[in-house]
């Protein structure tokens, strides 16, 4: 386990709700995450994990309650700061992958440099590095269809790190890999982000996924518990 | 069938999105379908209303037998429509049937008109004048081409017509063809061809488009069912069963959306094509080959756009890389274009090809290729340009646009092979117009008119001169001859113009010596000088004045005007200048033709003769050289390929915002991904614009060349005067900028602000 830079409040919620019409998904959660720290949430499909996870993130707008990130009301954003925040200080790991089949390995890790406006050819490199930690280096002029799943998902895990954010949203990373592959993407996804004092917010239904994290949640028809450090 | 049912039962137990995506293919499908039905439905409409008029034509014999009833057709221009006027005197013996339309035959002083001219005589009082008698009733359906027509049949005595040399015995009604068809026969091919050019090709674009829409989606969830261990002609089947059913849906549709447009239409009419809803209503055949037809195609594209997931489930699965194109595709446009360019080829030399005998159809082989070819070359272009420009750019958003068509030229070729097709064909479109106006361009760049003076009063006169398109008028007037002479000299009888230098300026070609207020020989060397006309010799003129018969002896002075004549002219014949101001004031001559000259294009005649008929209704004009009946064809003509040109450019745009939106569709989840990491919305857009913008604009560049190059072989095969069209380069260019603007605004909204994160959770 790699080691905590920082434990200073980066990530907090305060009373949030969130509904969906007249159907709620998460009823007045309180969370604090700090600089580095990893903090899972696990919940049965539906209790409103991830609903709380695209909350955190600025996708979904609370319905009570507040957002903040580095101190800032993420509901007082407009769509070109949240956009800037997504791009700089965010990263996403989706179950899927969802890299963009048409890019190379490495077009798709250094996308989130090139958003950014990094040009081409340091943003390969800086991605090409990344990849190279994950054990990837040889594969970055293939496609992602020409890859296997886990390897896929490392991809995402690299196009989520590679641009240094401050917090990476992770919504069931490794749920569509088996035990094997996805005890070692989630082991080389945490040590990476460790190392980078990135902060971790892992949404999982997988009891042996969420041990990994420093600190841990349930979630139960849109509660949220806290469960204590890991 | 097994498959099938389950194809069914998979469409119908699909969810909403599902269902959007089955009625969208339906409804796009309705539209070809419609579209369709209108284009197999134009024959028959002209069949109707030449039916109809071979079926009303007089048939009689010149011999006038006694007591027959005798029959005198007359047709003149009202305005710049055809108004035919059939006298008929009864006899005792012959023909007694009445022509279609009527119960009997008119007595003396009986008038049956059409419903049009019916309405048209309460708005011109003056037009009754031509129609001696009293309206006892009107034509029926039967008995008219359209209900625009001007006819009317006017019951006479013998005495009153059996003097015209044109009148007859009449015998029956009925030819088995029409004297005037509403499109000349031989050009009814070249139309035919320049509407499925204009219309088929876009609409088997489109409709492939349709039954092939989230092509993605579909085959993930053939590849599973392969994988489950359906068969490979199953898959194939059960993908098939949901394009045939929204086809065949789409075909019923289509046929009620023709039949709610031929109800509409055919009341509304086309400008110079009117028909009865009857005319146009659907044949066995066109509803056999909508019904049968389309989803025939429907069938043959589902099965084979399902064949990769059927052969290859896993890759579909893992969303495989798609090969390349193949680059035969090429090989038909290379084909096609080397037969036209070897026709324009030959256009630059002394010996053009033909396009009769077997240069016929290797001419319409090489179109056919280049367009088809076309098409077949697009996803492979797209894909070369795609990959270059992938690699070198430094740019993210060409970047991201351009790996999309590297990967999925197929995609891009049906997004935007519906324009790039319009484009090609609206170049061919120019051809085939081109080649009708040659046929029917006067060689003369003036059009005359001649109408009586008697028919027009001293005001109408001047209201004529102002009819906007006239550019001057004049009077001619004939010499007085004694029809009592008989004596063994032959009796010179000449025309006189009477205008000033500047009217005589605007009637021929080129005048050299006028001088105004001067009486003037005019001398054209081009023509043959009688010889009783000559210097020094007189002659009579001969006019009213206040009720009183004068006469003028002008006598040929030496002074003389050289000039040249168009072909035809009302001035032409002309051999003495009087200025006007040698005329006493109020005088109207006995024999004189008040003429007007104006620009010789059709649409200028068009409106001039219109303008004409609204001043003096019921005046024989005579447009020289003019067939009023060959103006109204080609007006019929230029609508139907306005038609063409509409339904091709509604079938390229719709084919266009099917495939684009369902592509945005489709891609909704990485666009989600990739907003969801920070990219901009505007970033999103220029890459949405990008990547179908720049295929477009390397498509309709490559329409273009090709379609001029399609055009002049055709204008070469079809041996006109005109091989090389560059005047219509600018307007198909500025259509293609304006495509290619449109397609930009159209491909904008598809990138929405908000980020709906279940995109991503569900596969």
């Amino acid at each position: 386990m790699g080691e905590v830079i920082t434990t200073s409040e980066i990530l907090s919620a305060t009373g949030v709700d969130l509904s969906y019409g007249n159907q709620p998904a998460v009823r007045g959660a309180h969370l604090s995450i700090a600089r580095g720290e990893v903090a899972a949430i696990t919940g049965q499909s539906g209790s409103g994990k991830s609903s709380l996870l695209y909350c955190l993130a600025g996708v979904l707008p609370a319905t009570r309650g507040q957002v903040r990130f580095e101190g800032r009301v993420l509901a007082d954003l407009d769509d070109e700061e949240m956009s800037t925040l997504r791009r700089e200080r965010f990263g996403f790991v989706f179950q899927y992958g969802e890299l963009l089949p048409e890019l190379t390995i490495e077009e798709n890790a250094a996308l989130p440099l090139r958003l950014a406006g990094q040009r081409k050819k340091p943003a390969l490199a800086a991605a090409g590095t990344v990849l190279d930690r994950l054990g990837l280096g040889e594969l970055r002029e293939r496609r992602p269809s020409q890859v296997s799943g886990g390897q896929s998902q490392r991809v995402a895990v690299a196009r989520a790190l590679v641009h240094r954010p401050a917090v990476v949203f992770a919504d069931e990373p490794t749920g569509s890999l088996d035990s094997a592959n996805a005890s070692t993407v989630l082991e080389e996804f945490l040590d990476l982000a460790r190392s980078q004092g990135t902060a971790v917010v892992l949404v999982t239904h997988d009891q042996a996924v969420a041990a990994q994290a420093d600190t841990r949640y349930t979630m139960a028809d849109g509660v949220l518990t806290p469960r204590g450090a890991a | 069938m097994r498959e099938f049912l389950l194809g069914l039962r998979l469409l119908f137990g699909a969810g909403r999105g599902n269902r959007i995506r089955f009625f969208l293919m339906a409804a796009g499908g309705s539209l070809g379908v419609c579209c369709l039905a209108l284009v197999l439905t134009i024959p028959a409409i002209l069949d109707a209303h030449d039916g109809r008029a071979a079926a009303r034509e007089p048939k009689a014999t010149s011999h006038l037998q006694a007591n027959a009833t005798l029959v005198l057709e007359r047709t003149d221009p009202h305005g710049s429509t055809p108004f035919t006027r059939v006298f008929i005197a009864k006899g005792s013996k012959g023909a007694q049937m009445p022509p279609p339309g009527l119960s009997e035959l008119p007595g003396p002083g009986e008038v049956f008109v059409s419903p049009r001219l019916h309405d048209l005589l309460r708005s011109e009082p003056p037009l009754k004048g031509l129609l001696p008698g009293l309206e006892k009733g009107l034509i029926g359906k039967s008995g008219l081409t359209d209900p625009d027509e001007l006819y009317a049949y006017v019951g006479t005595t013998r005495g009153k017509i059996a003097d015209d040399s044109d009148t007859g015995t009449l015998k029956s009604f009925g030819y088995s063809y029409a004297p005037t068809p509403a499109v000349d026969p031989s050009t009814l091919t070249n139309l035919r061809f320049a509407l499925a050019t204009l219309v088929l090709l876009p609409l088997a674009v489109f409709l492939s488009v349709c039954a092939r829409l989230s092509a993605a989606t579909r085959n993930r969830r053939l590849a599973s069912l392969r994988l489950l261990g359906l068969s490979t002609k199953g898959t194939q089947r059960v993908n098939a069963a949901e394009t045939v059913v929204a086809a065949l849906l789409g075909a019923v549709l289509g046929l009620g959306e023709y039949w709610v447009l031929n109800q509409v239409m055919s009341r509304t009419g086309l400008p110079a094509l009117r028909w009865y809803p009857a005319d146009g209503a659907l044949s066995w055949s066109t509803v056999a080959v909508c019904l049968i037809g389309s989803p025939a195609l429907a069938w043959f594209v589902g099965r084979a756009s399902a064949r990769s997931a059927a052969a290859n489930p896993l890759a579909v699965r893992r969303t495989a890389v798609p090969k390349p194109p193949k680059v035969w595709g090429a090989l038909v446009l290379i084909t096609g274009l080397g037969i036209v360019t070897g026709f324009c080829a030959t256009g630059l030399t002394s010996h053009p090809l033909s396009d009769t005998g077997p240069f016929g159809v290797l001419l319409m082989a090489g179109l056919l290729f280049t367009g088809v070819g076309l098409v077949l070359t697009l996803p492979w272009l797209s894909y070369l340009l795609a990959r270059k420009v992938a690699r070198t750019t430094q740019s993210l958003t060409l970047s991201l646009a351009m790996r999309r068509n590297e990967v999925e030229p197929g995609s891009t070729m049906r997004v935007v092979t519906g324009l790039v097709l319009l484009v090609f064909a609206a170049s061919l479109a120019q051809g085939v117009l081109i080649e009708f106006e040659e046929v029917s361009r006067p060689s003369s760049p003036t059009q005359d008119y001649s109408i009586s003076l008697s028919a027009v009063t001293g005001r109408q006169q001047r209201e004529l001169a102002e009819v906007p398109g006239v550019h001057a008028h004049a009077l001619t007037m004939d010499s007085w001859v004694d029809p009592n002479h008989d004596g063994p000299d032959f009796q010179t009888q000449v025309t006189a113009l009477v205008a000033t230098c500047t009217q005589l300026a605007e009637f021929v070609r080129h005048s050299e010596g006028c001088v105004d207020g001067k009486v003037l020989r005019l001398v054209n060397p081009n023509s043959s000088a009688d010889p009783g006309v000559h210097v020094g010799a007189s002659f009579p003129y001969r006019f009213r004045q206040d009720g009183h018969r004068r006469t003028l002896n002008i006598t040929l002075p030496s002074a003389k005007v050289t000039y040249s004549a168009y072909d035809p002219s009302a001035a032409g014949t002309a051999e003495v200048l009087i200025p006007p101001s040698a005329l006493p004031a109020s005088i109207r001559p006995d024999s004189a033709q008040y003429i007007l000259t104006s620009g010789s294009d059709r649409h200028v005649v068009r409106k001039v003769l219109d303008g004409i008929g609204a001043v003096a209704p019921t005046a024989a004009v005579d447009p020289i050289g003019v067939n009023v009946d060959s103006l109204q064809q080609i007006a019929v003509i230029e609508t139907l390929l306005v038609l063409g040109m509409i339904m091709g450019m509604v079938i390229g745009v719709a084919a266009f915002l099917v495939s684009v939106t369902d592509r945005a569709v489709e891609r909704r989840p990485q666009v989600t991904a990739i907003t969801l990491i920070g990219a901009r919305a505007r970033t999103l857009r220029v890459v949405q614009s990008t990547q179908v913008v720049l295929p477009l604009a390397i498509g309709l560049t490559l329409a273009l060349v090709t379609g001029k190059l399609a055009e002049s072989s055709y204008l070469i095969g079809g041996g006109g005067a005109i091989f090389w069209d560059f005047s219509g380069i600018p307007v198909l260019a500025c259509a293609a900028l304006g495509v290619v603007a449109v397609a930009t605004i159209g491909t904008l909204p598809l990138v929405g602000r908000r980020i709906d994160p279940e995109l991503i959770r569900r596969d």
